[in-house]
C-alpha cells in the first residue's frame, strides 16, 4: 500500500517538474497565471481539480454517513449550478482579466475603478476568509495519512505535505499546480468509481437505506429556504472566489473557458458513487468514528491493498492540488496587492515567503483545531460572495463609484457575520444572502443617487477579430 | 447553420438547469418515495449533473462556437506603481 502510495507522489513531482519545460525563466504572470496560455484541457483539469478538494472526498461520505441526504440538495445544486453560471460568466470575467492585465481579483478591481482603497479593501477579505482553507486540507490529510499506517505523528505527517505543496509552487507555480491536477483528477475519479462500483456490488440494500432515512430531517419549509438560499448564494459566489478567478485567468481564450465549463458537470459523476460508498457503510460497517474515515475505510474493506495505496494517493493529490491553488492565490494577495511597487522578482520571491508562512500557520491550525478557524470557514461564501455586486459594476454597469462598492462590501459582511453568530432567525434564509441582499441595495442605491464618473464596462466592449 | 437567437440560449443554458434544480429538488424532496433508499429528489439531481453539461453544450454548439474569437493582449505591468 504505501509503495503504491509514494509511486504516485513521485509520479506527481516529475509531472511538476516536467511542466517547468520551455519556462526555465517565469516571470510573476507565468508562475501565477502561466501568462494565460492554458488550453480547454489544462483550463479543464486546473478548475476542476481546485474544486473538488480533500473535504469532498471525504467530507461529502462522510456527511451522508453521519447526517443522511438531507445537505446533498443544496451541495451539489450549489455546485452544478455554479458550471452553469459560470459558463456565461467566466468568460466575461477572462475578458476583464486580460483587458486590465490581472493577475488577482483585487487587480481587476484596482485597474477597472483606478482605487487603491478598494484593491485593499479586496485583498483583506479575500485574505481572511481564505486563510481556514488550508486548515481544512491538512486536517484531511492527517486521515489519509493515519490510515497509512506509518506510525508518525500527525504533526510530522503534515509537515512532510506541506513541505510538498511547497516543492510542486518553487519548482513552477501555477503550471505544477496545472499537471499534478491532472494526475490527481485521473487518479481520484477512478479510485472513486472504482470503490464506488465495488461498494454497489456488495451492497445488501435495505438496512443502509433504512439507517439513511433515520438520520436525514424531514424537510420543512425552513430547510427548503436554506437549500434554494444556499444555492443561489454559492452558485455565483463560487465562480467569483480569487483562486477561480485566478485559474480564469490562466486560460488562452474565452472559447477554452466556455470548452471547459460545458464538460464540468459531468466531473460531478462522482457523487452517486460516493453515496454508494456512504450507503455502504452504514449498512455494513456502522460504527466508523469519525465519520469523514469512511472513505478511506471503505477502501480498505473492500479493495487490494495496492489499489489502496492508489486510492489513498489520489485522495492525498486533492488535498495538495487545492494547497497549491490557494497559495498561489494568497502570494500575490499580499506581495502584489497589499504591498506595491514590488518588481517582477520581488514579487515572486515575497509570495514564496508568504505562502511557506501560511502553509505553517495551516499546519498549526490543523495541529489545534482552532476554533476560530472552524469559524471563519463557515464564513467562507458570506464573505466572498460579497465581491458580486463590484465585479458586476466592472462587467456591465457604467458609473459605479469604487467607494460604494467598499462600503457595500463591508456592510454585507458585517451583517452576514452578526446574523451567523448571534444565530439570528431568518426563516432558514441563508445570512450571507441577506449580507448580499444588503451590499447590492447600498450599490444600487448609491448608482441612482451619486452616480460616479462613467467608465465602459467589460461587456459592452467590442473586441472580436475582423 | 441557423444559430439560436440569444434568448433561447439564455433559457436553455441557464433557465433550465435552474428550474431543473430549484423549486424542483426541494418540491421532489417531499414525495415520500425512494429507490434502494434514495429520496426521488436525490435521483433527479443526480440526473441533471448530465443535462445541464447537454444544455451548455446546445449552447456552445448551437451558438457560441460559431462567434469569431477574441484577441486581447495583457498588459500585466500596466498601471503599476
Amino acid at each position: 500500500m504505501s509503495a503504491a502510495f509514494l509511486a504516485v507522489i513521485l509520479l506527481s513531482i516529475l509531472l511538476a517538474l516536467l511542466s517547468k519545460r520551455g519556462h526555465l525563466r517565469q516571470k510573476a504572470e507565468d508562475f501565477f497565471v502561466a501568462s494565460g496560455q492554458f488550453s480547454t484541457v489544462l483550463f479543464f483539469f486546473l478548475a476542476v481539480g481546485e474544486t473538488y478538494s480533500i473535504t469532498t472526498v471525504l467530507g461529502f461520505p462522510g456527511g451522508v454517513y453521519a447526517n443522511g441526504t438531507g445537505f446533498i440538495t443544496w451541495f451539489l445544486g450549489y455546485i452544478l449550478l455554479a458550471f452553469v453560471v459560470g459558463y456565461f460568466l467566466n468568460p466575461l470575467i477572462w475578458r476583464a482579466g486580460r483587458i486590465h492585465g490581472a493577475i488577482t481579483l483585487p487587480d481587476l478591481f484596482r485597474r477597472h475603478f483606478d482605487s487603491r482603497a478598494l484593491e485593499v479593501v479586496v485583498a483583506c477579505t479575500a485574505l481572511l476568509f481564505l486563510v481556514p482553507l488550508g486548515m481544512q486540507q491538512f486536517l484531511g490529510l492527517q486521515i489519509i495519512l493515519r490510515e497509512l499506517d506509518w506510525g508518525i505523528s500527525s504533526l510530522m505527517a503534515a509537515s512532510l505535505a506541506g513541505l510538498l505543496a511547497f516543492c510542486y509552487i518553487a519548482i513552477s507555480g501555477i503550471r505544477a499546480s496545472a499537471y499534478v491536477a491532472v494526475l490527481k483528477d485521473i487518479l481520484l475519479i477512478a479510485a472513486i468509481l472504482l470503490t464506488g462500483l465495488v461498494a454497489m456490488a456488495h451492497w445488501s440494500g435495505d438496512p443502509a437505506s433504512q439507517a439513511a432515512m433515520n438520520r436525514a430531517a424531514q424537510p420543512s419549509l425552513n430547510s427548503d429556504m436554506f437549500a434554494i438560499t444556499t444555492i443561489l448564494l454559492q452558485s455565483v459566489g463560487f465562480c467569483i472566489v480569487p483562486q477561480t478567478c485566478a485559474y480564469i485567468f490562466t486560460a488562452r481564450s474565452a472559447a477554452a473557458v466556455r470548452r471547459a465549463q460545458v464538460t464540468m458537470p459531468l466531473y460531478m459523476v462522482m457523487f452517486p458513487f460516493l453515496t454508494a460508498i456512504a450507503y455502504f457503510a452504514l449498512g455494513h460497517l456502522p460504527h466508523v468514528s469519525p465519520a469523514n474515515d469512511v472513505f478511506p475505510v471503505v477502501a480498505k474493506a473492500l479493495l487490494p491493498t495496492p489499489l489502496v495505496g492508489m486510492v489513498l494517493a489520489g485522495a492525498a493529490l486533492a488535498a495538495l492540488v487545492v494547497l497549491t491553488g490557494v497559495c498561489l492565490a494568497i502570494g500575490p494577495l499580499v506581495a502584489r496587492n497589499l504591498v506595491p511597487g514590488l518588481s517582477d522578482n520581488q514579487q515572486r520571491q515575497w509570495s514564496k515567503v508568504v505562502m511557506a508562512l501560511y502553509l505553517l500557520l495551516s499546519i498549526a491550525g490543523a495541529a489545534t483545531s482552532s476554533q476560530l478557524m472552524v469559524t471563519i470557514n463557515n464564513l467562507y461564501y458570506f464573505g466572498m460572495t460579497q465581491f458580486l455586486p463590484g465585479m458586476l459594476g466592472i462587467l456591465l454597469l457604467r458609473r459605479l463609484r469604487p467607494s460604494a462598492i467598499i462600503a457595500g462590501i463591508l456592510a454585507g459582511d458585517a451583517v452576514a457575520i452578526m446574523l451567523y453568530e448571534f444565530a439570528v432567525p431568518v426563516a432558514g434564509i441563508n445570512p450571507g444572502f441577506i449580507g448580499l441582499a444588503v451590499n447590492a441595495a447600498i450599490v444600487f442605491a448609491t448608482l441612482h443617487l451619486s452616480p460616479g464618473p462613467e467608465r465602459r464596462p467589460v461587456a459592452s466592449l467590442s473586441l472580436r477579430a475582423s | 447553420m441557423t444559430q439560436l437567437p440569444p434568448y433561447l440560449r439564455y433559457a436553455i443554458g441557464i433557465g433550465i438547469p435552474f428550474l431543473s434544480v430549484i423549486p424542483t429538488v426541494p418540491l421532489l424532496n417531499r414525495l415520500p418515495i425512494t429507490f434502494w433508499g434514495v429520496p426521488v429528489g436525490i435521483w433527479w439531481l443526480f440526473a441533471c449533473i448530465p443535462l445541464a453539461s447537454l444544455c451548455l453544450s446546445i449552447c456552445w454548439f448551437g451558438h457560441d462556437r460559431h462567434q469569431p474569437e477574441e484577441h486581447i493582449e495583457a498588459d500585466y505591468d500596466g498601471g503599476r506603481s
